[in-house]
């Protein structure tokens, strides 16, 4: 991998290494780079780690982290599918999608054996193409979470992985907040794309909220009233409501995972992570709005 | 969603997956040169088009190295100024071509003066700029899935 890219959270992303390692060196580098998707650490790097910390997991350290592992490459698959659904991808890496998802497989076979693992990497590649492909489910909440949960197939997936071997009560209390977690994180993601998925055509919750404060719905919308949108979210107050309901949400989560009388340290900090994001967000635009 | 399952054997498999590197020919199908790249099928950007260099202010930049090794995705960006002047042209008809049509996909590809009264004045749109070039991305792959 290029050597800038290895710190400052080389530790975490040691799992993934070890994987990639069983490649040619050009074919490492250009896989590691799908995973990273321009950032410095493989995304999803630890997730499975900090579910298994809090599942009280009994599976053996190692099998975790290739579980890890296989959960990255499968979230590097989900985003580039994700990406070629929105027409972002201009690059020729689709080729490298079958070696990512043998890899994935492998090292998934390695952690739980062939049956979980084949489990796992079907569902959590054929969910994740199956709904990127489908309109926001953006006007039914109960369609909404659906649709929420078919897109984080690879997190779901590689968690009920680790279920057997985690304990039963726990993972009970955990999948409602991951749940909660994950529609968040949706919303947020929603939030930071909705100027481009209004002109794609695309609806989403958050689209959905923006058209009703202009008094308008997904099926009167015109692209000529776009203008009167921005006004409402940027100069009236929709974005700062959009945040404040992101932020309620993340209290809940928040204290739902401090709550588990587990050790939630990682998951926490996952956590913590966006929710920064959010309560800066707030910062940030009110410093704007009112100097 | 019930999470249990039965409890299945481990490591059945070993993870020595691939006892060697792959072969070159492998690599040199997957990697490639130019003359292995095929454009994407569905795709809806224009590989003739490659997005500004200004993209992703959502995401790191990227290093030399990256740029090197052929970046995985590149996303088009979404440039608000360029998108209100293609809706709010105040030419009678700009006509779309394939390059913006990236931006704003199934926009109306026509657009008329009629709507001078719905347009952000320049203040307000620096403000507008203002608030969404500070903004932090809100969710950075570190949240479990794909937007």
């Amino acid at each position: 991998m290029p050597a800038d890219l290895a710190s400052p959270s080389a530790a975490e992303a040691r799992p993934l290494d070890e994987v990639l390692a069983q490649l040619e060196p050009r074919l490492r580098d250009r896989v590691w780079a799908l995973c990273c998707r321009g950032r410095a650490v493989p995304i999803g790097s630890g997730h499975l780690l900090a579910l298994a910390e809090a599942s009280a997991c009994a599976m053996d350290g190692a099998a975790v982290a290739r579980l890890d592992a296989a959960y990255q490459l499968a979230l590097a698959q989900a985003f580039f599918v994700d990406d070629v659904v929105d027409g972002d991808v201009s690059t020729h890496d689709v080729a490298v999608l079958p070696l990512l998802k043998e890899l994935e497989l492998a090292a998934a076979v390695s952690a739980v054996g062939w049956v979980a693992a084949c489990r796992a990497s079907h569902w959590s590649s054929a969910q994740a193409l199956a709904l990127a492909g489908e309109p926001q489910a953006a006007g039914d909440p109960r369609a909404f979470r659906e649709n929420v949960l078919g897109r984080s197939a690879p997190v779901l997936t590689y968690f009920r992985a680790l279920a057997p071997a985690a304990r039963t009560d726990l993972v009970d209390a955990i999948e409602p907040i991951l749940t909660d977690y994950l529609i968040l994180a949706q919303l947020c993601d929603d939030l930071a794309d909705w100027e481009q998925d209004l002109l794609r055509g695309r609806q989403t919750w958050t689209i959905n909220q923006f058209l009703a404060r202009a008094g308008l719905t997904a099926t009167s919308y015109r692209h000529e009233q776009f203008v009167t949108v921005v006004r409402g979210v940027y100069l009236e107050g929709g974005l700062r409501e959009a945040l404040e309901e992101c932020a309620s949400r993340f209290s809940a989560v928040r204290g739902a995972i401090v709550g588990l009388p587990t050790d939630t340290t990682k998951l926490l900090r996952i956590c913590d992570h966006l929710g920064g994001l959010i309560i800066a967000n707030i910062t940030r635009l009110d410093r704007h709005v009112h100097g | 969603m019930r999470l249990r399952q039965a409890r299945e054997p481990r490591n059945a498999v070993s993870f020595a997956f691939c006892d060697q590197p792959l072969s070159r020919r492998r690599v040199a199908g997957i990697v490639g040169d130019s003359s292995h790249r095929q454009p994407l099928a569905g795709s809806r950007s224009a590989p003739e088009d490659p997005p500004a260099s200004s993209a992703c202010a959502h995401r790191l930049p990227r290093t030399h190295e990256q740029q090197q090794t052929s970046p995985p995705v590149a996303v088009a960006p979404f440039d608000l100024r360029r998108s209100l002047r293609l809706l709010l042209a105040s030419s009678a008809r700009v006509t779309l071509n394939r390059t913006t049509r990236t931006i704003g996909a199934e926009m109306a590809e026509t657009v008329t003066d009629e709507r001078t009264s719905d347009r952000l004045d320049e203040q307000e749109l620096s403000i507008v700029e203002a608030i969404r070039t500070d903004l932090l991305p809100m969710m950075t792959g570190d949240a479990c899935g794909p937007g």
